[in-house]
């Protein structure tokens, strides 16, 4: 009666497992059978992740396919996302930097696929309205107040240059702009865009014609992340829907609501908004006015 | 090759969708099919992929090192395959891959050093490469990843440590144990098929 142990390759078990009494002819046995004696356990296992790994390659033409979906995907995303740099910002500044980039997603210009701000938010540029407003930064255009009827306060200002990028985040242009921080919780930006760069503001739930200009006021959701992390399924949907906006850079994550009234003056933007609990759209209104009015 | 890669890199974050494009040629091969052995699912891997490629494109400016690309791109692969592996009911898609073994492959895998094989071998093989695909299937989703980090992309154990964001001591300790479960998976199955040898040859 003959017997004999199999070599299995998976485990890799050496035939040396074989007993010694009838080792010659079991290794003759195995060598006869044509299985591998002498490659190491750790080679057949890479050989075998590779076989098993070659049981579903991609075609060339799904890979081409593949490519063009990655195209695709990076153009959606870039039109969706508003990509700002601002190392260590603080979410409070983020309300700055939305006032920055204004509201809405779609650029007039088809060029303009994203804009991109620096914000040095420890330099203080001005103290007071008197100084923006003297400022050659915005023509001697800009005009600002010290103090709202609502007690909201001018604390610092300070100039901003915005990128406008293409779909590649290349610099198509820069552009001017002077950001306000009214009590920390109220952020007006002024600004002189270029062409194009506008965007498209997210819907009104407000709008009034005040000494001949038109101010309109929006809400919209955001979601501040930290630069590498990522939304999930559902917050992805809601960005896809128009009824999420999704902002990098902040240092950690967080959920706002931003109030926001935008208005065009003597050839500036404004943009005024507050991410404070409790945002009021007819209080951003009343605040605008008092802005135009001076 | 690493230069010319770190030159890509370079251009890549300067926007260039050609360099883009070529870095994705020089790397798509490589992270799918390291994507489809640690989540055994072939649409799952193309979305992996997907996914890995486009982060990679926006987050080109996070680049802070050209020659450590590689490390960079498998983090965001296997970060990505994590996640898709953790919305899904436990390792169900591996029965996706055992299915696909055996329709690409209807004979065995294993190339032995003859030709042919006699009825009983070819058995006996494709056997051994269901326990395979099934041991690996077994495996802790951490441990199969450095498995396949290690045996199939050949990657050092520091790059594996910079890509799963865990320390050298514990890439080890998951490539010993990997290993262990693989060994006594495949004893255990082998335990089976040396009884049905044994009787065979009687």
């Amino acid at each position: 009666m003959k017997w004999y142990k199999g070599t299995q390759f998976g485990c890799g078990m050496p035939v040396s497992d074989v007993q010694e009494g009838a080792g010659r002819e079991t290794d003759r046995t195995a060598q006869a059978q044509g299985i591998r004696k002498n490659v190491s356990k750790e080679k057949l296992l890479q050989k075998e992740l590779r076989k098993l790994a070659e049981s579903s390659r991609l075609t060339q033409k799904e890979e081409k396919e593949l490519l063009s979906s990655i195209h695709s995907s990076i153009d959606e995303r870039r039109k969706n996302m508003k990509l700002f740099e601002h190392r260590k910002m603080k979410i409070a500044a983020a309300a700055a930097a939305i006032a920055v980039l204004g509201v809405g997603t779609a650029f007039a210009s088809g060029k303009i696929a994203s804009l991109s701000s620096s914000v040095i938010t420890d330099q203080v540029d001005y103290k007071n309205a008197q100084e923006v407003e003297a400022s050659d930064t915005l023509y001697k255009k800009a005009r600002a107040v010290d103090e709202f009827s609502n007690g909201a306060k001018f604390v610092r200002g300070f100039d901003v240059n915005v990128s406008a990028l293409d779909e590649n985040g290349a610099e198509i242009g820069t552009y001017p702009s002077i950001n306000i921080d009214y009590s920390g919780e109220y952020f007006l930006d002024i600004s002189d865009p270029l062409e194009g760069a506008e965007g498209q503001p997210y819907p009104a739930v407000l709008s009034e014609t005040y000494e001949n200009v038109e101010i309109e006021v929006s809400v919209m959701n955001y979601l501040f992340l930290p630069p590498d992390q990522e939304p999930d399924e559902e917050d992805m949907k809601l960005q896809e829907e128009g009824k999420l906006e999704i902002s990098y850079g902040t240092d950690e994550a967080e959920r706002k609501t931003s109030v926001s009234a935008f208005w065009k003056e003597d050839g500036l933007t404004y943009c005024l908004v507050t991410m404070k609990e409790g945002g009021d759209p007819e209080e951003l209104l009343e605040m605008a006015k008092e802005i135009i009015a001076k | 090759m690493n230069d010319v890669i770190a030159e890509l890199v370079k251009r890549m974050k300067t926007g260039d969708g050609e360099a883009f494009d070529s870095l994705y040629g020089i790397y798509v091969k490589k992270l799918y099919s390291a994507a489809y052995l640690i989540s055994g699912s072939r649409a799952d891997s193309e979305d992996i992929v997907q996914e890995t490629f486009v982060k990679c494109f926006l987050k080109k400016d996070t680049i802070r090192d050209e020659g450590a690309f590689e490390s960079w791109i498998f983090r965001i692969m296997v970060r990505t395959a994590w996640r898709y592996i953790k919305r899904r009911p436990k390792d169900s898609s591996f029965d996706e891959m055992l299915e696909q073994g055996e329709e690409r492959y209807g004979g065995p895998w294993i190339q032995t050093d003859r030709g042919t094989l006699q009825p009983l071998e070819e058995v006996i093989l494709k056997e051994e490469q269901e326990q395979l695909r099934e041991a690996v299937s077994s495996l802790e989703v951490k441990q199969r990843t450095v498995i396949v980090l290690y045996y199939y992309n050949e990657l050092s154990v520091r790059d594996i440590a910079r890509i799963t964001g865990s320390r050298e001591g514990t890439v080890k300790s998951r490539l010993h144990k990997g290993r262990e479960n693989l060994r006594a998976y495949l004893s255990k199955g082998s335990s089976e098929t040396k009884r049905r040898q044994e009787y065979e040859m009687v």
